[in-house]
């Protein structure tokens, strides 16, 4: 990393708390659910800082956070210098286009109604409002190419395609806006390995042709190191430890790191 | 070796399923034979859709009925035809002979009745030669290590993590006192360490019960920490199959090759992962 440019995002003590209802309303109110308590990190711009944890760590939530997806309880969130927290929904609004998020099930996360013309445009629309219908149609087949889909794919809908060509329409819809930062949650969890693979070497061509900065979530280890310049280890809303790959993922210092390398299958 | 191989427990030859939609046909599995002895451990993997589920399911007719699904071929538990047997008497050998674990128990568990409740059942269903049935529960939760089986037995799946619900499904397959276990991805809903916990539980099981244990799973760190034998399977078909370190450190088949080349492995990064298609290319 280097110092004298500032990261792209930098998180400062983040804390994303959830009220909890009392189960009777006679019963007092219990604490808050602590998702995220106090984390900070840095990703710097082109890189790609990696996220591990058991589920229920706050992995996602410290992720959704940073784009509005989770409400933020204390804490700071500088993108480019601007600390996001600040703003309001209109100063908000072109950062939702920098930021871009993909999900562990595109399934879910596509809109099975509308083709991948429908799911591609509708960014480019919010976004790009003064784009002609052509101009759109000539975006989206250059984007799905981008992914090593075909302009065929775009009168398909969701259901048609097999789950890693699904994980490549989510990618594309995340692309299709210029992104600077892709928050990627657990991208390639629900793949076969052979599919992950070729996701993950598409992620990283895009990165480097495009320079995309990654905040990537997973919980496999093996792919957190291949794709991580920085690591991030949470546990219960904290961060537990955090470096690059070779040292934590090869001589942590934490107990729960080394749990979580201990259990990993050897072959 | 001197010791004579002792019979296999389940001899499955030539098996077959087809599913039968309208005018399309689609040969779910076709032509798996193997063999599964007691106390020994049977990996399956492959991609989605290879065929690993069906395979296993059509063992005790737990497919949609004729036309929709044609099972061919055979396979023997002890000498037995299984493969044509009539519903009446496959409940008999499911639960009681073969029992399942699926990747999610929350599906699997009923969400209405507590776990005690649902283990009784299954006893009272395939064990009814069973007396004092609250013991059996208690005995087959403190199987699966659970420290508390009482205080489980009365509680409801969603008062349970992830773990603890698959923990309570094996108890419910325990339960049975099966001589096969079917385990299919029983891990890959569950974080590392919890999976660790789960198999090992399996291995344990294994030894002292000597259980059958038919794996399916697409996770090569645990078929090679955890399976005497593997069977690879592509669209329908076993491409390669043998004892787990041959399959593992020498395959023979390029497939398979190209499968255990794509799995990123920790320690050894790399700059690009290998894919299936470079492998299959280069062969
Ligand atoms: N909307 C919500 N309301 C209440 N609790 C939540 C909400 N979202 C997440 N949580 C809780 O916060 C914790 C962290 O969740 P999450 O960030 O999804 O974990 P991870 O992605 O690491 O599995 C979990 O205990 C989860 O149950
Ligand atoms: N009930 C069903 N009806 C029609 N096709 C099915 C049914 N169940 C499975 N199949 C098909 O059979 C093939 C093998 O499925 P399965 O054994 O579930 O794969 P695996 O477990 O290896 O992922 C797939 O092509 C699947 O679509
Ligand atoms: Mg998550
Ligand atoms: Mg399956």
């Amino acid at each position: 990393m280097n110092p004298s440019t500032p990261p792209l995002l930098e998180v400062r003590d983040l804390a994303v708390h959830y009220p909890v209802r009392a189960p009777w309303f006679f019963m007092p109110t219990p604490g808050p659910k602590k998702a995220v308590d106090g984390v900070s990190f840095s990703v710097p711009r082109g890189q790609t800082v990696g996220v591990v944890g058991e589920s229920g760590s706050g992995k996602s939530t410290t992720g959704k956070a940073v784009i509005r997806l989770a409400p933020v309880t204390r804490g700071a969130i500088l993108y480019d210098g601007v600390d996001l927290t600040g703003l309001g929904s209109a100063d908000f609004h072109p950062y939702r286009k920098r930021i871009q998020m993909i999900f562990q099930d595109p399934y879910n996360s596509l809109n099975p109604r509308t083709d991948v013309f429908g799911i591609l445009s509708e960014p480019l629309e919010i976004h790009f409002p003064a784009m002609s219908r052509s101009e759109r149609e000539a975006r989206c087949e250059q984007l799905l190419r981008s992914v090593q889909l075909t302009g065929d794919d775009l009168r398909k809908h969701p259901h048609e395609f097999s789950g890693g060509q699904r994980q490549r329409i989510g990618i594309a819809r995340a692309l299709a806006v210029q992104p600077e930062l892709i928050i990627c949650d657990e991208p390639v969890s629900a793949l076969d390995v052979s599919v992950q693979a070729e996701v993950v070497n598409l992620l990283q061509d895009l990165q480097e042709s495009l320079g995309l900065t990654y905040l990537f979530i997973g919980h496999d280890l093996a792919v957190i190191e291949h794709v991580s310049d920085h690591v991030l280890v949470m546990n219960a809303g904290r961060i537990v430890e955090q470096g690059p790959p070779e040292t934590i993922l090869r001589d942590p210092r934490e107990e729960y790191t080394r749990r979580l390398l201990e259990a990993v299958p050897k072959f | 070796m001197t010791e004579m191989p002792s019979e296999p427990l389940l001899q499955v030859r030539d098996l077959g399923v087809t599913f039968q939609s309208g005018s399309r046909t689609t040969v779910a599995a076709t032509g798996v034979s193997f063999d599964l002895r007691a106390g020994e451990v049977l990996a399956v993997v492959g991609e989605s859709g290879s065929g690993k589920s069906v395979s296993s399911l059509a063992l005790t007719g737990l497919l949609p009925p004729s036309p929709a699904c044609e099972v061919t071929g055979s396979a023997r538990l002890e000498g037995r035809e299984l493969i044509g047997l009539t519903e009446d008497a496959l409940t008999r050998v499911r639960g009681r002979r073969i029992a399942y674990v699926f990747q999610e128990p929350g599906t699997s568990l009923n969400p209405v009745y507590d776990i005690g409740f649902q283990i009784a059942e299954a006893v009272r269903l395939h064990r009814p030669e069973v007396r004092d049935v609250d013991a059996a529960v208690l005995t087959a939760l403190s199987e699966v290590r659970i420290d508390d089986p009482a205080r489980v037995a009365r509680s409801y799946p969603h008062e349970l993590s992830g773990g603890m619900q698959q923990r309570a499904m094996i108890a419910m397959a325990l339960a049975c006192g099966p001589d096969i276990l079917v385990a299919d991805e029983p891990t890959t809903a569950l974080d590392v360490t919890i999976q660790k916990e789960i198999m090992d539980l399996l291995a344990r099981l294994r030894a002292e019960k000597r259980m059958a244990i038919l794996l399916i799973t697409h996770n090569f760190g645990i078929v090679s920490s955890f399976a005497d034998h593997v069977q690879v399977m592509r669209n329908g078909r076993v491409v390669e199959q043998g004892p787990t370190a041959q399959v593992m450190h020498s395959p023979r088949d390029p497939y398979t090759r190209g499968l255990i080349a794509c799995i990123p492995r920790l320690g050894q990064k790399r700059r690009r992962l290998t894919t299936l298609r470079d492998e299959l290319r280069a062969s």
